[in-house]
């Protein structure tokens, strides 16, 4: 018999400790793992080092909850509906410690940990006053002898997502709708030491065979939690609720 | 007393940058940037029909509303004849497949440096925003880019930015809502000024200094410009959310859509 790897909440938010390095899922305001992240705010994590390519109310509500020591991302806000406001106060006196990256960076290094390597060569970002923030060194082309920076793997504890489909071994289904940065989460998942996926639904095997987002030897956890992306949207199945998300945006402090 | 011109800053604008498309250029528009997603479907429309536009990783997207990115995203993607995976639009980008890109920075200076990242907050510290995304990469890797914004001051125009996010090297021009601004090798010089605007005032606008010889007065968007952009590309006038003005009707009527 495969392992049973489904379980609830309570049981998953056990696998991401305080001080964690944390990968999370999703895209601006797609496909977040909210009801996870908020399950992990309600046991009281602390010192959380959160590592989200594009974030939006992953990073705000936690932070938020004072979840959070680091966050290393490329964007933290809400497009057209403005800043993040318990991050930029919390960046701001100080009790957040902010890294921005470029795109090319972040990827790069989550590539660089796919791969197996301590660090992929880029030609991204090079002059920029972050690479110097982020202590990223140059290295020369052995062959040609062209500097271009090397971007340090990034190798979260553990990652958070959220997905449409999983079954109980595991194998998570792949989102049906090609939209922007669909195989974002496949990337960040195998670039974690561990994987813990939430989902809209648990369905038999054959429902998910050919389609796969991620295999089960590379998961550790599932756990069903319908509606688990929202106010953020699952493509395809709900879009994000602007309304709610815009609740959760009120100001700090002062 | 002359009458009031029949197009508004933000059409003259997205006219423009649609003029700096090149024949066979391969543009990639981003997320939640109306105004340049506008510039590039009316090049296409109108300029240069064999632009290719790379829509939030989608390629091949037929010419739409610039308000169904926001509203029906999945639409969008799913019209396009297909959609590139994170790795392989980063790819594109750093073997030099894009040529085009049209940015809007917080600042951009004498050099054409780019600040996406901190602006001064009048406090003697900076201010930080949202993040650059991929500014600092785009400016070493993306052919050309054009800088934008709505509001010729010399707080978007400064001699120097107040953060680098992206090196210079690769901004080919600046368009505002008064003047446009072209690199001339070793300084900008001041191409054109938009109708009504004075040369002296563009120049006021400038942190930096700009070589006015041959100024002349900016291309008007023509009356079929103005009719595919108001009537087919961007009816709701979604292009200004990225002006200040207009952005609170915009933000309104974003929000009408969205219910």
């Amino acid at each position: 018999m495969p392992p049973n790897k489904l379980m609830g909440l309570d049981a998953a938010v056990e696998l991401v400790p305080d001080g964690a390095r944390l990968g999370i899922g999703g895209v601006l305001l797609r496909r977040k793992p909210i009801a996870l992240l908020e399950a992990l705010a309600d046991a009281g994590r602390r010192d959380l080092r959160l590592y989200s390519f594009l974030a939006s109310l992953d990073v705000e509500l936690l932070v938020r909850r004072g979840a959070v020591a680091e966050v290393h991302a490329g964007y933290v806000g809400f497009e057209q509906l403005g800043f993040a406001p318990a991050y930029s106060a919390a960046v701001a006196d100080g009790s957040v410690r902010a890294f921005e990256y470029s795109e090319f960076l972040f990827v790069a290094g989550l590539r660089a940990s796919l791969a197996g390597l301590p660090f992929l060569p880029t030609r991204g970002a090079r002059g920029s006053d972050l690479v110097a923030e982020l202590g990223i060194e140059e290295v020369a082309c052995p062959y040609t002898g062209e500097r271009l920076l090397a971007a340090p793997a990034l190798r979260p504890d553990v990652c958070v997502l959220h997905a449409e489909a999983a079954d109980t071994e595991g194998n998570v289904l792949a989102p049906s709708a090609r939209d922007f940065l669909f195989d974002a989460d496949q990337t960040i998942a195998r670039a974690s030491e561990r994987v813990v996926v939430t989902v809209e639904r648990i369905v038999p095997t054959d429902e998910l065979r050919g389609s796969p987002l991620l295999f089960s030897y590379e998961v550790d956890a599932v756990v069903e939690a319908p509606r688990g992306a929202w106010p953020t949207g699952v493509p395809g199945l709900y879009g994000a609720d602007l309304e709610a998300v815009r609740a959760r945006l009120q100001p700090v402090g002062t | 007393m002359t009458a009031a011109p029949a197009w508004t800053p933000d059409e003259q604008l997205v006219w423009c940058l649609a003029r700096r498309v090149r024949p066979d250029d391969v543009l990639v528009v981003g997320v939640a940037t109306p105004l340049a997603a506008a510039a590039g479907h009316l090049a296409r429309a109108l300029l240069q029909p064999d632009l290719t536009i790379i829509e939030a990783a989608a390629v091949g997207v037929p010419e739409h509303d610039v308000a169904d990115p926001f509203v029906r995203p999945d639409d969008v993607a799913r019209s396009a004849v297909g959609v590139l995976t994170q790795a392989e639009i980063l790819d594109a980008i750093q073997r030099g497949r894009v040529t085009l890109q049209f940015v809007s920075p917080a600042q951009v200076d004498g050099r054409g440096a780019l600040n996406t990242s901190r602006v001064a907050d009048g406090k003697g510290g900076l201010r930080r925003l949202p993040g650059g995304l991929a500014t600092a990469d785009v400016s070493q890797l993306v052919g050309r880019l054009v800088a934008y914004r709505a509001g010729h001051s010399q707080r978007f125009l400064p001699a120097a930015v107040d953060f680098v996010t992206g090196a210079p090297g690769r901004v080919d021009a600046i368009v505002t809502d008064a003047a446009v601004l072209e690199w001339a090798g070793d300084g900008w010089r001041l191409a054109s000024v938009h109708d009504g605007v004075a040369v002296e005032a563009a120049i006021a606008g400038c942190g930096f200094p700009v070589d006015a010889d041959g100024c002349v007065t900016t291309e008007p968007p023509p009356p079929e410009a103005l009719a595919v952009l108001r009537e087919r590309i961007d009816p709701r006038g979604l292009r200004r959310l990225e002006t200040r003005e207009g952005r609170p009707d915009a933000l309104r009527a974003l929000e009408a859509l969205s219910r």
